[in-house]
């Protein structure tokens, strides 16, 4: 993290604490945000995101901390001097007022002169794609047009930051990965820096240059989309990414290579957190991508034979639901490329498993309910 | 950066003991409690004091708690018989108003027909007019120089005429069900519309024939619509003012009517304040009973769109059910109107606007001294001070009923900001007359004490607009506009405003039909020098002479059509079924 520090002036919120009606939501967040890059909420509804982007945004008054932007600063500075852009849910487009009235609000408010207006308005539409809609009616438009729109109008002002709240929530999921693609590359294009909240993992993936895992008011995890998916720091951002391979364990072998001892049988992980030291008790999971069929001759490691539970077809991938040996274990899931129709339920399956599909839990990241 | 990062600890240290947060927080308190200042000062002066004075020149005659002044309540049986035929006279109007009014909720709820929404807005409109226009309707349709005599004398060549009802009981009974058959329609039939027709169609899966089905599923489901419609008419016809001392004459005295005879015409203020109280003791516990009604009608019950429920009339039977239904209906509740019309332009002779002409001259020894056209200049000179009172008084209560998280108190203030609305004009005014005479308030002399009694009557009606509004809008409005730069009083004029501005005008057009129709409070407060239009029609209409009754025709129908456009204007601008009236 050290390494971003230089930039980090941009936005820096400390030691964020907010309560409702004695109730904790935020329990003392740190969060910094460097010009130009796309920073993700995510977490589970509940976990107090919104919150937190209300009070980033000016609409809540932390009971303790402070937010500093370039250094000044503005945690009782009113919503309406920010400077920000928010972007909501529902739009929050105006009812009474047309596109371009929508888009103009922000620009009037700062007292633009009406041709610079106009013209603003014009490149917008132009921006979302929505050229000529100026006279619409708001509710005339789809959901689709309503969410350009509103983005329209949260960029129109020229945002120092861009706060977008769960804003492809209430579109269906083929409309929500388009606008996903497209609101990426705009968001590149006009080196735009952005504050993203979403439940949506993959939308944080698609989205984010780095994601912050919430948890209950508090911070589970700081890292880029792909670290997070393929080093998920705790059981809880596991279970979060929808993983569902979780393993008991016991380190085993020498402390130069060690192995997992499970029910499955012994298992190579690629990285075993240093701070574990044979017999340890450790927590495991196993992305679901990691396992492939294998034979006797396979020089694979980590190769575990379990029996089929059921069989689905997921177009280009096939999910294998398995029991392990001898059944008081929970179900693994495996999603495996191709088709396997010569499995059967009942079948004895031999798997081998990547050894870098492991995650293994540190010793203090390992109870579930540490931050509960 | 590393200086920033060095002095967190100090930073949040010092967090607490800002006064920033808890001044804004005081700030915002504030702004609060001088919203709240607004409606309950109002309340309080114009309303809970008022009737504090009632409370105590009956019950505290000399400053001591005594009973003496309840003493001719039960020593003179005339007051039990006012009380009686009070009662009686509601039950009987209740029960007509019932059985003309439930066949035809049964129609508009069932039924699509040409024409229906006009039609739904007609027979609603007896409902808006004002007491003395129906009064001088009814005499216009039913007197003695009525328009039925007259057709009657004509067909029949009679020399008089044939049909004796002014000052009867009959025209009274009459009047209350015209008034009230819109009250039995809108509520039960809203209600109705949106009950579920399949219901019906299990029971007859189930085997019941069209009357069981009719007893055993769709009368159960209708009856906390059609009691609350019962109560609310009741409620009505128990408090009747003008109808009653207009078309009965002296013969006939609701207690209301006795609380104004009493206190005007005999000054015995005791006795009236002791009426009051019980008038009030009567409305206050129907009013609770309605609403406590009120909350059993939202039952959970599936409704369906109305889309679903109601089909055109298909057989010859269903036809003549629907349209011979709509036309007793029509003629019924459109005559009087009709007829009101007609004769202000037939009285006595042909086709002749000379009682509107009448208007516009000052004779000596009339009842005025001044033009009677003046009247209308008066009661829209009130009517303007009591749209902005009602404006003020009703957007700030709205506001205090709508803010975020005031939940338990908004539920304490709503009953008490609806509470003018279940007292009567009458002791309202009586309330006024002796409370406001002296100081610390004296507003006797005051032009202002009639629209401040105006719009303790209308600002019920600005708030009631205004809630579902207020309550129904997206919060996010509001913060996307701070968001975009909007600083707290241009958020609340580009973006409340305009998104009110519907459900406001609806309140303002409120504010100035009752306003301009109000005759119980006007009648005791009114500065004679100064009578609005009610006021002049009832002063016309105790006077002999037809030029006198032909004025009372010309005014009445001024003050119909204005009642009448303002209604139209409100059904108009309704967005669907929004706005809690």
């Amino acid at each position: 993290m050290s390494s971003f520090s230089s930039a980090f002036s941009f936005l820096h919120a400390i030691g964020i604490v907010k309560s409702f009606d004695d109730v904790p939501v935020l329990r003392g967040i740190d969060l910094q945000i460097a010009e130009g890059e796309t920073v993700c909420l995510l977490g589970p509804s509940g976990c107090g995101k919104t919150t937190l982007l209300n009070i980033i945004a000016g609409l809540e008054t932390p009971d303790s901390g402070r937010i500093f932007f370039r250094g000044e600063d503005i945690t009782h500075l009113p919503a309406y001097r920010r400077d920000f852009g928010l972007m909501f849910q529902d739009y929050a487009l105006f009812p009474h007022l047309s596109v371009a009235d929508n888009i103009a609000f922000g620009l009037k408010m700062r007292k633009w002169p009406p041709a610079r207006i106009a013209q603003r308005v014009r490149e917008l539409l132009q921006l979302v794609e929505l050229p000529g809609y100026e006279d619409r009616k708001v509710y005339e438009l789809s959901g689709g047009q309503q969410q350009r729109v509103a983005l329209a109008r949260s960029l129109a002002p020229e945002p120092r930051l861009l706060m977008l709240d769960e804003p492809l929530g209430s579109l269906d999921r083929v409309l929500r990965d388009q606008l996903l693609g497209e609101l990426r590359y705009l968001l590149d294009r006009l080196h735009q820096t952005a504050l993203y909240v979403t439940h949506d993992q993959h939308e944080a993936f698609a989205i984010a240059d780095r994601i912050m895992l919430m948890r209950a008011g508090r911070l589970e995890q700081e890292a880029t989309p792909s670290e997070l998916y393929l080093r998920p720091a705790t059981p809880f951002v596991a279970r979060f990414l929808g993983f569902k391979n979780f393993l008991d364990a016991r380190v085993g072998g020498s402390s130069a290579s060690p192995v997992l001892l499970t029910k499955l049988g012994p298992l190579q992980a690629a990285h075993i957190p240093p701070d574990l030291s044979p017999h340890d008790p450790a927590r495991l999971v196993i992305r679901p991508e990691g396992a492939r069929l294998s034979d006797e001759q396979s020089s694979l490691p980590n190769r575990v034979v379990l029996t089929l539970v059921m069989r689905a077809f997921h177009g280009a991938q096939t999910l294998l639901q398995l029991r392990p040996g001898d059944g008081t274990e929970p179900l693994l899931e495996f999603e495996l490329p191709g088709l396997y129709p010569q499995l059967q339920p009942g079948d004895r399956v031999p798997l081998s498993i990547d050894p870098e599909a492991i995650v293994v839990f540190g010793n203090e990241r390992t109870d579930p309910a540490q931050h509960a | 950066m590393t200086s920033l990062s060095g002095s967190h600890t100090e930073l949040l240290a010092s967090d607490r003991k800002r006064p920033e947060r808890r001044i804004q927080a005081a700030v915002r308190a504030r702004g609060y409690w001088l919203l709240a200042l607004i409606p309950l000062t109002f309340l309080s002066l114009f309303y809970f004091y008022p009737l504090l004075a009632i409370l105590r020149l009956s019950l505290f005659p000399d400053g001591r708690f005594a009973l003496d002044a309840l003493r001719p309540l039960y020593e003179k049986p005339y007051y039990a018989g006012v009380l009686w035929f009070t009662t009686w006279q509601a039950t009987a109007s209740t029960a007509g108003a019932l059985a003309l009014g439930l066949p035809a909720a049964y129609i508009f709820a069932r039924y699509r027909f040409p024409g229906k929404s006009l039609l739904r807005a007609l027979t609603t409109l007896p409902f808006v007019m004002p007491t003395v226009v129906v009064a001088t309707a009814f005499t216009a349709l039913l007197g003695s120089r009525g328009l039925l005599n007259q057709i009657l004398a004509g067909m029949l060549r009679l020399d008089a005429p044939p049909i004796h009802l002014q000052n009867t009981v009959w025209i009274i009974l009459l009047a209350h069900v015209f008034y009230n058959t819109s009250v039995v329609i809108r509520l039960v039939g809203g209600f109705w519309a949106n009950l579920d027709p399949r219901l019906g169609d299990a029971a007859a899966v189930l085997g019941a024939p069209p009357w069981q089905r009719f007893r055993r599923v769709t009368l159960p489901l209708l009856l906390p619509a059609i009691a609350a419609a019962s109560i609310l008419v009741f409620l009505f016809n128990f408090t009747s003012f003008g109808v009653i001392l207009i078309l009965g004459g002296p013969g006939f005295a609701t207690i209301e009517v006795e609380i104004y005879r009493t206190a005007v015409r005999l000054f015995n203020l005791p006795v009236a304040a002791v009426l009051s109280l019980m008038q009030m003791a009567f409305t206050l516990a129907l009013m609770a009973l309605y609403t406590r009604l009120q909350a059993r009608l939202t039952v959970p019950l599936d409704f369906r769109p109305r889309t679903l429920t109601q089909h055109a009339p298909r057989t010859r039977r269903e036809r003549l059910l629907v349209f011979g239904m709509l036309g007793v209906l029509g003629l019924f509740l459109l005559s009087p109107l009709f007829a009101l019309l007609l004769r202000s332009v037939t009285l006595g002779r042909g086709p002749t606007l000379a009682y509107y002409r009448e208007l516009f001259v000052n004779r000596t020894g009339s009842v005025f001294f001044v033009t009677p056209i003046e009247a209308v200049r008066n009661s829209l000179f009130f009517a303007l001070i009591t749209i902005v009172l009602s404006v003020i008084v009703g957007l700030s209560a709205a506001y205090l009923l709508a803010g975020k998280g005031r939940g338990r108190l908004a539920a304490v203030l709503d009953p008490i900001f609806m509470l003018p609305l279940g007292t009567s004009a009458v002791t309202l005014g009586f309330g006024y007359v002796i409370a406001l005479d002296e100081p610390p308030l004296n507003l006797r002399t005051s032009l202002l004490i009639l629209p401040i009694a105006h719009t303790l009557i209308a600002f019920p009606f600005v708030l009631r607009a205004l809630l579902p509004v207020l309550r129904g809008m997206n919060p996010n409005l509001r913060r996307a506009a701070a968001s975009l730069g909007a600083p707290p009083a241009r958020v609340f004029r580009h973006i409340d405003l305009p998104i009110l501005a519907r459900a406001l005008l609806v309140g303002i057009i409120f504010a100035f039909t009752i306003s301009m129709g109000e005759f119980g409070a006007s009648l005791l407060v009114s500065r004679p020098q100064f009578p609005t239009l009610p006021i002049a029609i009832y002063r016309f209409l105790g006077q002999p002479g037809l030029n006198n009754y032909g004025q009372a025709l010309a005014l009445s129908v001024i003050l119909m059509a204005t009642t009448a456009v303002g209604f139209l204007g409100i059904e108009n601008l309704r967005y669907g079924d929004i706005g809690e009236f």
